[in-house]
């Protein structure tokens, strides 16, 4: 495998071409049982018959190919100094910045230094205002705690504000942390100095998708953004307003369906908290926790439980043995549930699998096996 | 179809009913689906064969947008427990199915199958037998002996390539079409099934040899609709593939009513076009095109129905004419993308073409054999290993290649003078070449470096330190190369006698370069473990070209002797016989100065040499040597790593080497011109104590000592887990020795268990979070082996039979039998006989021998100095440890005598105003005492006022200069300062060591203003004397 890595960087930093579109060479490598080095290999012509490249960008993999040797002694380097190189097809490859990002916009290689099994583990991320209010960081901090806590890492970008302190807070309980650079991992001098017992410790892994000698600059800061949604499966909000980074990440988030908690603010803040809530994300205390309001509901509801419970588990039986939309649902059970409000119970089951379409279908996930034969 | 109902036809319960069943199933409502899957089921159960055979079917009618369906039968197949080669046919739909939602379902079924234990993976087994659907439908099991017969056909050699393959569809009435890697045949009429023959005439491997190239496309198949196969081809001018490999509609496609779908999954789009167009004439119509062999539509059917039309062209032209106009132009941009091979550097030059060039460039008429089979290989872009002896014609097997090919060759060698030496002769004909290493300057160097990225120079020479340097690794990334060449090959292998970490970076880096870039290994020592160990790393395909060693001018002797002063004596009565220039080995530094002035004594003319000197110096003697100015260089094995003189005649080791690869390899560089040339070893067998004979003594204490204690590995190790170190603060943090440090260093990284990173210009290194454990077996292993090494060499001394051959067998060439041309066979034996003339020479030599104190620097003004011995000679050492240690007294007087002589001959031009002496730390007034003696003797005033402001600790506890230095600095001070303006002072002490005291003394006075201060000690130290 570490003989393909050259040719996995000549591909990751190809100028021009879109993730997708390498990501897609990358599948189609991978369905034909063939390796990055036979693609390199192939003739102009079979890239352009076989995988879809133009003619203008033929020459951009050609100027690929001959660089290959030069990426050869940089890949000598890295490895020596300790840094891990991880391609997609890696088994050392993040799954949740995988199935998160698709192949639309997962990176095709990773560098990293560190602990790499804490790509792995079940992960948070708390984003907010670089400016943040002590209420704010204070919100940070216990979420922080309560994933160190049970074993989640927390992915932070290093940036100022509620960023930082997640950080800061989760090495802090003694928790595992990512953090994902606005720049190529050779840059991050000062922070390898400050961080290195954390690192050589196992709790802390340092993460970058750019080319290793990138320095800092704005467009990289606001690349990395996703990569640090995509590697989380969980988001926290602490704090923010109706404009700028924070609230573009939730809003695109929330339309993605990723699950996003947001800090319900005290009534004299100032802040878009509130709106974000409304608009889909789930409401949780200064704690982390979803707030008592939601609880109370569900108290009040005492009496339906009962009989909820019951409806809620015939619905999951029969999704056991087949596949069924929720209108088809209500009138197979002959529920008094709307099918509206089958869809918003089944999307929040961990065991149901949803199936895009139109209408919406849902089956039990035992009934679909993960299948390690797809990549994405 | 209705009116077939299976227990219509009594079939119930009978397995002909199967067929029936799995129409519905496919084709029927959902009411008949419920009946037939549950019905079929409990017929799968009773018939598995039939199961077996129905299973591709099912499978291949499904279509894509019924989930319902495909769910009844993928839990049909998996409760169902069917029987093993299932697994077959599933996973060749797995791998070979047009539609990438059948390959997805086939998948899922068999792992499926996997989880309830139904099947095994084997791999990919291909089986395309048709066991068991012989009893479906006539028409159904025709089609699949088709696919067997067109099988057979191919792997019989029937059907060799494309144009054979459609002479045979279209006698059977096939159309024949092309999906990716597959073949897909038609029936003209009946079924829409279609079978697939995966064969590679289009696969990668076989691009020209079949007559097949991607230019003879067929067609594309589009998706599958609902219920209608469209099989629309490209040509037809109404479809295209986008960018993501997406069919899309091209502007006649959408004129002619074409709109696309997609499947709720979204798993695949599709194309559909109105009406069924199997009324007659319907087809043409719908493409106003004539009736063309060449043209491109066709459309079939899924019914069954009998009044299946017939519309189909068939289009096996090889390429499409009559192509609609606006995908002309897109089908012409693809074709018309260049095909030339894009291998790199595959260079086409035959022997003779080759010795055209070489006589151009190198002025050399031919290659001998072995250089021509290895620039052959690297030509064709392979790796290989070269083993020749010295003097063989190594370069030229890269030189002449780095010529011819078109970007750089890089060349990674430790040996700095052969780097100076091949550039400046490489120039001289008219190749640009260049090199980078320590001896230049940082511009230099820089320079080089963008010389090479801007494709100015032809063959760079590297040190392999360079890899740890960020400014190179940037550059190289822009650099065109063409060849990678690595020199002394052996340093890459810990069984080598001369390993170096660096070079196992290169290693690494050899291994991620592109396959077909041509690496060349060159060295001229390797055992055949050796030569495994190097093929092993460097891996790949590599050859290796082994020549024979033999070198049939040299002269093998070996002197044995009692003594040291032996070797000096018999060099006095013996030297004048040696003819022309040669070079000494000595074992230690030390020894070095020792031979250089006694043959000075006598009368030669000789110089030396040793790691130590500063690169000036080290240039002085290199080229003085080729210019033959001195009669011998004499100097520890540091000298003549590849120094190109042809003219060496003789070469004398005083101390055995650490092995006979050692011995071979220093020897070698010796007569290179083909003219005799005498190699002598002197061997002292006085035994000690122990039983232990003397000339062994050395070599065994480095191999034993030479390792670091585990203790000492650990105290880094746990140094570096706080924090990241550079190696200097390693020194300091763990108190030990430099090379010590580095010697732990680079075996921690060997392990993985740290790792040296750069940042920016500094050098840290860092404790990995996976790092193992310590293992120590292999320093205990590699211990072992270097004592093997050891013993071998004293065999030599011992031997009684053919030198040359011990050496050559040795190092694994065991090629001739022939051996003459040593003391053991044809030579007579110099024998060691000293007369007492010259012991009395060595006397007096002896006595007028004074060490130098070198620590003349630009920032001070103290001159060099000397010492009346070496702590280690003599009896010198001693009584200093006597008087020091042992309550001996103040200093004995032969000190005080043999101090004068060296004063009186050193210094003698020389005035001094005052003597000062160093301020004790823990010896009390024994250099006081022994500092007035020499005032009185001397008459020079003697000054007390030279005094300790802090407290320091004994040099001798701190194991490196680093930390003497510290220990001492700012450590004294002048009373009444003022006096000491423009003086000359004489500072006297017992010990010099590091010399940090020394130079400190030096700095302070100069600061005061004196004008010459020069140290005179009784004794100097080498290494750890003390």
């Amino acid at each position: 495998m570490k003989d393909e890595l050259p040719y996995w960087m000549a591909l990751a930093h190809l100028p021009k071409i879109k993730t997708r579109k390498k990501n897609e060479i990358i599948i189609r490598l991978f369905e034909d049982g063939k390796t990055i080095i036979d693609f390199f290999n192939e003739q102009p012509s079979v890239w352009a018959n076989e995988y879809c490249i133009v003619e203008s960008e033929i020459d951009l993999f050609r100027q690929a190919y001959k660089e290959l040797s030069n990426y050869a002694f940089m890949v000598e380097d890295l490895l020596e100094q300790g840094y891990y190189i991880i391609p997609i097809t890696s088994k050392e490859y993040s799954p949740t910045l995988k199935k998160n990002l698709g192949r639309t916009y997962a990176p095709p290689i990773l560098y990293a230094k560190g602990n790499l099994q804490i790509l792995k583990e079940p992960s948070i991320a708390i984003v907010g205002s670089r400016k943040a209010d002590d209420i704010s960081l204070k919100f940070t901090d216990n979420v922080a705690r309560n994933a160190s806590l049970s074993y989640k890492v927390v992915v932070s970008g290093f940036a100022k504000g509620v960023d930082k302190q997640a950080l800061d807070s989760a090495l802090k309980y003694n928790g595992q942390s990512i953090i994902t650079l606005p720049q190529g991992i050779t840059t991050f001098k000062s922070g390898f100095k400050k961080y290195y017992k954390k690192i050589v410790g196992g709790n802390l892994l340092v993460l970058s998708t750019f080319f290793p000698k990138a320095p800092w600059s704005v467009q990289l800061a606001m690349a990395r953004n996703p990569i640090i949604y995509g590697l989380a499966s969980e988001i926290y909000v602490a704090e923010s307003s109706q404009k700028g980074g924070t609230w573009s990440g939730v809003m695109d988030g929330l339309r993605k369906g990723r699950t996003i908690y947001v800090r319900k603010p005290k009534p004299n803040e100032k802040n878009a908290n509130n709106i974000l809530i409304s608009k889909g994300a789930q409401a949780v205390d200064q704690d982390g926790n979803a707030t008592s309001y939601e609880i109370k509901k569900n108290r009040q509801q005492n009496e339906s439980e009962i009989v909820s419970n019951a409806v809620e588990k015939k619905i999951i039986e029969l999704l056991k043995i087949g596949t069924f939309d929720s209108k088809k649902i209500v009138n197979k059970l002959k529920i008094d549930w709307s099918s509206r409000e089958v869809t918003s119970f089944l999307k929040q089951q961990d065991n149901v699998e949803i199936i895009n379409g139109k209408p919406l279908k849902f089956t039990h996930r035992d009934r679909s096996i993960a299948s390690q034969m797809t990549l994405f | 179809m209705e009116n077939l109902k299976p227990y219509n036809l009594g079939l119930t319960g009978k397995k002909e009913a199967i067929p029936y069943l799995i129409k519905y199933l496919v084709d029927g409502s959902i009411g008949q689906r419920k009946i037939a899957s549950s019905a079929v089921k409990k017929l799968f159960m009773k018939f598995p064969v039939e199961a077996n055979a129905a299973i591709p079917y099912l499978i291949n009618n499904l279509s894509h947008e019924d989930d319902g369906l495909r769910e009844y039968v993928l839990k049909m197949i998996v409760d169902l427990k069917l029987p093993e080669n299932t697994a077959h046919i599933l996973n060749d739909i797995a791998q070979n199915d047009a539609s990438s939602e059948n390959r997805y379902l086939a998948r899922k079924i068999l792992e499926n199958g996997i989880k309830y234990g139904h099947y095994e993976t084997t791999g990919t087994v291909r089986d395309d037998s048709l066991n068991g659907f012989q009893n479906v439908d006539q028409p159904q099991a025709e089609e699949l002996n088709l696919k067997l017969l067109f099988q057979n056909k191919i792997s019989s050699g029937t059907i060799k390539n494309k144009p054979q393959l459609i002479e045979i569809a279209k006698e059977l009435g096939l159309i024949i079409l092309r999906d990716g890697h597959n073949y897909i045949g038609l029936r003209l009429s009946g079924r829409k099934q279609s079978f697939r023959i995966r064969h590679e005439f289009d696969g990668p491997e076989k691009k020209e040899a079949d007559g097949f190239n991607s230019t003879s496309v067929l067609g594309r198949i589009t998706g599958i609709t609902n219920k209608k196969l469209f099989l629309i081809f490209e040509e037809s001018g109404l479809i295209y593939k986008n960018e993501s490999r997406q069919w899309r509609l091209t502007e006649s496609g959408k004129n002619k009513g074409g709109e696309y779908r997609t499947t709720p999954k979204g798993h695949a789009e599709y194309i559909v076009w109105p009406g069924s167009l199997s009324k007659p004439g319907e087809l043409e119509q719908f493409l106003k095109i004539g009736n063309t062999k060449s043209d491109a539509s066709a459309i079939l059917g899924s019914k069954p129905t009998s009044d299946f039309k017939q519309n189909i062209y068939q289009c096996t032209e090889t390429r499409p004419s009559g192509v609609h106009e606006d995908y002309k132009e897109k089908y012409r941009e693809k074709l018309a993308v260049k095909l030339h091979t894009e291998t790199k550097e595959t260079k086409k030059m035959n022997l003779q073409q080759a010795e055209m060039e070489l006589k151009k460039k190198f002025g050399f008429d031919k290659f001998f054999d072995e250089q021509w089979e290895t620039i052959d290989l690297l030509f064709k872009g392979k790796r290989v290993l070269l083993i020749e002896k010295t003097g063989f014609g190594k370069s030229l097997c890269y030189q002449f290649p780095a010529t011819q090919f078109d970007g750089l060759t890089i060349i990674f060698s430790p040996l700095i003078a052969l780097m100076r030496d091949q550039v400046k002769n490489l120039n001289k004909k008219g190749i640009k070449a260049k090199y980078i290493n320590s001896e230049q300057s940082g511009e230099e160097n820089t320079q080089t470096i963008q010389d090479a990225i801007d494709g100015k120079i032809k063959i760079l020479y590297i040190a392999p330190e360079r890899q740890e340097n960020p400014k190179w690794l940037e550059a190289v990334r822009s650099m065109d190369l063409s060849m990678i060449v690595i020199d002394e090959a052996h340093t890459i292998s810990v069984w080598g006698h001369d390993f170096r970490p660096a070079f196992r970076r290169i290693i690494n880096l050899v291994k991620l370069l592109p396959q077909n870039l041509p690496v060349l290994a060159t060295t001229a020592t390797a055992t055949k473990r050796v030569q495994l160990d190097i093929e092993k790393q460097i891996s790949g395909d590599i050859t290796s070209i082994r020549g024979e060693l033999i070198r049939k001018n040299f002269e093998l002797y070996v002197i044995k002797v009692t003594s040291e002063d032996e070797k000096l004596i018999w060099m006095a009565e013996n030297f004048t016989e040696l003819k022309g220039t040669g070079i000494i080995y000595t074992g230690t530094r030390i020894n070095t100065e020792i031979y250089s002035r006694w043959l000075d004594f006598l009368g030669f003319s000789t110089t030396e040499y040793n790691a130590g000197l500063d690169a000036v110096s080290r240039k002085r003697i290199e080229n003085g040597l080729m210019a033959n100015k001195w009669k011998a260089v004499v100097s520890t094995n540091a000298l003549g790593m590849g120094i190109d003189k042809p003219d060496i005649r003789f070469i004398i080791h005083t101390q055995i080497p650490a092995s006979p690869i050692h011995y071979y390899q220093e020897i070698g560089r010796a007569g290179r011109d083909g003219n005799p040339t005498k190699l002598i070893l002197f061997y002292n067998l006085t035994k000690d104590k122990k039983g232990i004979e003397e000339d062994y003594r050395l070599p065994k204490a480095f191999i034993d000592g030479g390792r670091p204690s585990i203790r000492n590995y650990n105290n880094v190790i746990n140094a570096l887990q706080e924090q990241q170190l550079g190696e200097r603060q390693i020194i300091k943090a763990t108190n030990l020795g430099q090379n010590q440090v580095r010697t732990i260093k680079a075996d921690l990284i060997e392990q993985g268990i740290i790792k040296e990173v750069l940042y920016g210009k500094l050098k840290k290194y860092e404790y990995q979070y996976t790092a193992p454990e310590l293992n120590t077996d292999s320093f205990e292993e590699l211990r072992q082996t270097k004592l093997d090494d050891l013993g071998a060499m004293v065999d030599y001394v011992n031997l009684k039979s053919s030198r040359m051959k011990f050496l050559c067998d040795y190092l694994g060439d065991t090629s001739h039998s022939m051996f003459g041309n040593c003391d053991n066979t044809t030579l007579k034996k110099f024998i060691s006989n000293p007369t007492e003339k010259s012991r009395q020479q060595l006397a007096d030599f002896r006595e007028g021998y004074f060490p130098i104190l070198k620590v003349a620097t630009r920032n001070s003004n103290i001159i060099n100095g000397f010492a009346a011995s070496y702590y280690g000679v003599s009896n010198v050492g001693a009584a200093l440890r006597r008087s020091k240690y042992e309550d001996g007294g103040d200093f004995p007087d032969f000190i005080l005598r043999l101090t004068l002589k060296a004063f009186r001959k050193m210094f003698h031009n020389e005035k001094f105003d005052c003597l000062v002496y160093v301020p004790p730390t823990e010896s009390g007034d024994l250099v006081k005492n022994f500092a007035e003696k020499i005032s009185k003797a001397l008459k020079i005033p003697i000054s007390h006022e030279l005094i300790k402001t802090g407290k320091t600790k004994p040099q001798k506890i701190f194991r490196n200069a680093i930390l003497k230095s510290d220990n001492v600095y700012d450590k004294f001070a002048f009373n009444n300062p003022d006096w000491l303006i423009n003086k000359k002072i004489l500072v006297v002490d017992d010990i010099f060591d590091s010399g940090a005291t020394i130079k400190e003394i030096g700095k302070i006075l100069t600061k005061y203003g004196a004008a010459k201060i020069a140290p005179l000690v009784i004794a100097r130290t080498v290494g750890s004397d003390i």
